[in-house]
Formats: structure tokens, sequence, C-alpha cells
């Protein structure tokens, strides 16, 4: 598991190796590794999850993270007592089926070295939290992490309105209806 | 044999070019320190690893080349051609052979261009009855290739494994069929002993006495030449690395390093396990491992005490303080 401290000299670490193969690369990484990042929870956490990859038009899915950057995680892995795989290929079918809108506009970049770590703005990891939440219930650690996020009654049913467009079944509009009360919202005729 | 400057040198690279230094002596190379008398000396693994050092000691480059121009008669193309493949930089190596064979008028594999050079002719081949010397006294008895090949593997080591013909050529550096059918004919005269399991043919010596007897003086000390130069070449390279690159990536670079010896001090039978070093630990073990190895080798100690689990237990209580 990655404590704060860990994770910040892995991050180092994979940046300098980057940049001394001249790799540069920029990511876009959700779960707990960007609330450990940003402060938001200070539980260890198990690896980072990368979600996209920066290009010139935008994030492209890394379903599958570039060689040359699985194999310098690999090396900074096996030299620190991480694992081979501690920076890994998040759930892809994020970018597939749309991240929130403008969410390249609110991101915070951290560089180190040849390693661009984009972290979502706070409304944005409330979409991701809320939509894992609801896929695996509250008695997963995202209910704590949307917790620990603090969100608005807006920023939630903004959140609710974006899970939608990646489960459109009834099944999933109620177990989202049912985690929202749990959260303190009651959603209204028209509100999703 | 006399022995001088007892004291390990103060850098890796140093001790790296003292073993050399050393092993060479015994061959005959005109050197200052007499400090492996009691080693037995594997001519190819030294001519590759003298060709990777380089400029690290232009002096023992040039002195190492006259010897093997006056000398090529009993160096092993094929074990010259097998072992640079593996481990030596193709330019460094190229070039050493590329000036023997100027000079010596036979062909060195590699490609490469010869250096300017002026042979010394300060060369000899003391008498092949010295102790370190014993190996090139078997390649006379036996003929240079695989077969003299074969049983210096088995004399190595005091007692007499099985060995299969895949170990057999990974240790001579001369193929399997060449390594198969070699063994088939000592079987035959008598010195080694066959036994199948599961398909494969396993080979032991089997008449070790009259061997030794036959053979003469052996020194204490016969390493595999091929882990322990091996290991020195990694700890040089860290040693310079860790002045060259990001002090961010240098662990990356130890754990690297000790990665590639693993299985050389396996062979050695020291047991020094790494795997529980991490980060700033590993540079501190890799310098224990270099104390304990390399900084002994150089001037000629072998302890047998050393060898086994103790150092590995060592190692990593050390990295870990």
């Amino acid at each position: 598991m990655l404590e704060s401290a860990e994770l910040e000299a892995a991050l180092e670490t994979l940046g300098a190796r980057l940049e001394e193969l001249d790799r540069p690369v920029g990511v876009l990484v959700i779960g707990g590794g960007s609330l450990l990042l940003l402060g938001v929870i200070d539980r260890p956490t198990a690896d980072v999850d990368v979600v996209g990859v920066s290009s010139a038009h935008g994030y492209v899915a890394a379903d599958h993270l570039p060689q040359f950057l699985t194999d310098a995680v690999r090396e900074v892995g096996e030299a620190l007592g991480l694992g081979p795989s501690w920076l890994n290929s998040g759930p892809a079918g994020l970018i597939t089926f749309g991240l929130p809108k403008g969410i390249e506009t609110r991101v915070s970049v951290r560089t180190y070295g040849g390693l661009e770590v984009h972290l979502p703005a706070i409304e944005d990891l409330i979409c991701f939290k809320l939509y894992a939440t609801v896929d695996l219930t509250e008695r997963s650690k995202h209910f704590n992490d949307l917790i620990a996020l603090e969100p608005t009654r807006d920023q939630l049913l903004s959140a609710a309105r974006w899970t939608r467009t990646h489960d459109p079944s009834v099944g999933f509009r109620g177990e989202l209806e049912r985690i929202l009360r749990l959260l303190g919202v009651e959603v209204q005729d028209g509100e999703l | 044999m006399a022995s001088y400057n007892r004291r390990p040198k103060a850098t890796v690279a140093e001790q790296a070019v003292a073993l050399a230094w050393g092993a060479w002596t015994e061959l005959g190379v005109s050197g200052w320190n007499s400090t492996h008398g009691d080693w037995a000396i594997d001519p190819e693994p030294l001519i590759v690893f003298t060709a990777w050092l380089h400029d690290r000691d232009p002096r023992l480059r040039d002195e190492a080349t006259d010897w093997c121009i006056r000398n090529w008669r009993h160096v092993s193309r094929a074990r010259l051609r097998s072992l640079a493949g593996d481990t030596a930089d193709e330019n460094q190596w190229g070039e050493f052979a590329a000036t023997v064979s100027a000079h010596s008028g036979v062909t060195w594999p590699g490609s490469g261009r010869a250096r300017a050079y002026q042979v010394t002719e300060r060369s000899t081949l003391p008498p092949l009855s010295r102790p370190s010397l014993a190996w090139l006294r078997l390649r006379a008895m036996f003929g240079l290739g695989a077969r003299s090949e074969i049983l210096r593997c088995f004399l190595t080591q005091p007692e007499s494994p099985n060995k299969s013909v895949a170990t057999l050529a990974t240790e001579t550096g001369y193929t399997k069929r060449n390594v198969s059918d070699e063994c088939e004919m000592l079987e035959r005269a008598g010195l080694l002993a066959q036994r199948a399991k599961t398909n494969r043919f396993y080979y032991s010596l089997a008449r070790r006495a009259e061997l030794e007897a036959l053979i003469g003086e052996l020194p204490d000390v016969r390493p595999h030449w091929g882990p322990v130069l091996n290991i020195a070449r990694q700890l040089v390279t860290l040693e310079e690395a860790a002045h060259a690159v990001s002090a961010k990536t240098f662990p990356i670079r130890v754990r690297k390093a000790l990665s590639a010896v693993q299985d050389d001090l396996v062979e050695l039978d020291i047991d020094a396990n790494f795997s529980d070093v991490h980060g700033p630990d590993l540079w501190p073990a890799a310098q224990e491992l270099g104390a304990r190895t390399l900084a002994q080798w150089s001037i000629g100690h072998w302890d047998p005490e050393l060898q086994g689990d103790q150092i590995g237990r060592q190692i990593t209580s050390a990295a870990r303080r």
C-alpha cells in the first residue's frame, strides 16, 4: 500500500526516469491515488489508476499504458519495492463513454520531471466516485471517499446526471437514487 | 606465492583492475604484484573482461594484448566468440580482438578496428607446472577444445555433481552438440560417468583421483571466472553510474545490477538475497556486496567462510542498518 510520501517519492522517481529516457508523458489519474495527492484522504492506496494519457487531442483511453511507461513503472516498482504495476491503467471505459464535459480545463497538473500527473477537479472526482459507489454499493471504499469529498447537493445531482450517460438502465437509476438518499439528497422529478 | 599490497583498492574500478592484473600476472604478463598464485586462471573470460576494462587501465590492456599476440595458441577462439557475444561491449571487444588479429596473424572473432599499438614483447608464458596455470596444463594434455573445458568444469568443484549437457555448454562456452560429443568420448574413455534421467543425460567425473594425479598440482581457489568477472563488471558500472545519473533514478540502476548478478551469486554459492532491500538501501547493499566479494578477490582472498548463507544475511542486515 502506498502512503502519501511513498506515492510522491514513486512519482518523482518515475518522472526522473522518464526524463532520463526523454519520453515525457502526461496521465490523467483518478481513484484513491488522486484523492491522496490532493489531500482529500489520508488512507494509503493500493495503486494509482491512470484513466487516460494526455495528447494534443485531449485524453486518450489508457486501456493499455504505452510500453515505455509500463517498463519505467516496473523499474521504479522493483527499485522501491512497490511491485511491477503500482501505476496501472484504470477503467478505460470512462473515456470511451465520455468524461465529464470540460474536465481537461479543470484539472490541476503536477509535474514530476518527465511525468505530468493530471488530477481531476473535485466536481469531476465526485462524478467518478458516485459512479463507483452505485456500482459497488455503499460498503465499498468509494462511498467513504465520496463523503470525504464533501459534495454539495448540486454537485451530486450534476454527477448523477453524468453517471446516467454511462448507464441509462432503470436498475442503475434506482440504485443511484438510493445512494443519493444515503447522502441526504432526495431526487425530484426531472432532476435526473 | 609472494604477496604484496594486500589492502583493497579504494574504488571498485581499481579493484576490478587489480583482480585482472593479479590473474594476468599469473599468466605471464609483466606485473608488479603476485596476488593470485593460488587461483586457477581461466584465460578467455579474463581476456574479454580486460577488453571491457578498456581505458580504465591502458597499461593492463596493452600488456594483455601483448600476451594474447604471443600466446594465441593457448586461447580458444570458440570460447572467445561465445563469451564476447554474451557480455562484452561490441566496440571495446572488437577493437581488442582486431588489435590482436593485426599483430598475431590469426583472426579473432568480433568486428572492429585495431587501435594503434606497439608490441611490447614483455609477456612470457611461465612453466605450466605453476598451480595457477592448471587449466592451461589441462589444455596441453587434452587439447584446446571442449574436452578440456568439460574436465575443468568438473575440477572447479571439489565434489563431482551431475551436470547436464546444457549446463556444461553454458559453463564451457562451447555448443551443446560439441559438448555432447566430447562427453560421450570422455565417458567411453572412463573419465566421465553417464546417468540418464527424464530423457536427458547427466555426467559426472568418474575418476577424479586419477585425473588429479595426472594433471598435477591444482591451486586451492578454482572459481567460475565468468560469474566472478560479471559481478566485477556490474559493480564497476554501478560505481560509475553513481556519479553520472540522477540520484532519483540510481536505485533503479542498482536494482537492475543486483538482479543481473543474482545467478552469478548462486553459481558462486553466495546466498545474497536482495529481494527485501529497496530504495536508498540498495546502494549500501551493493557496496556491501562489493566489499565482501570484489574487494577481497582483488587482493587474492577467496574465503570459503564467506560463501553460503552467512554473507546473504550480512548484506541484507547491513542494508537495513
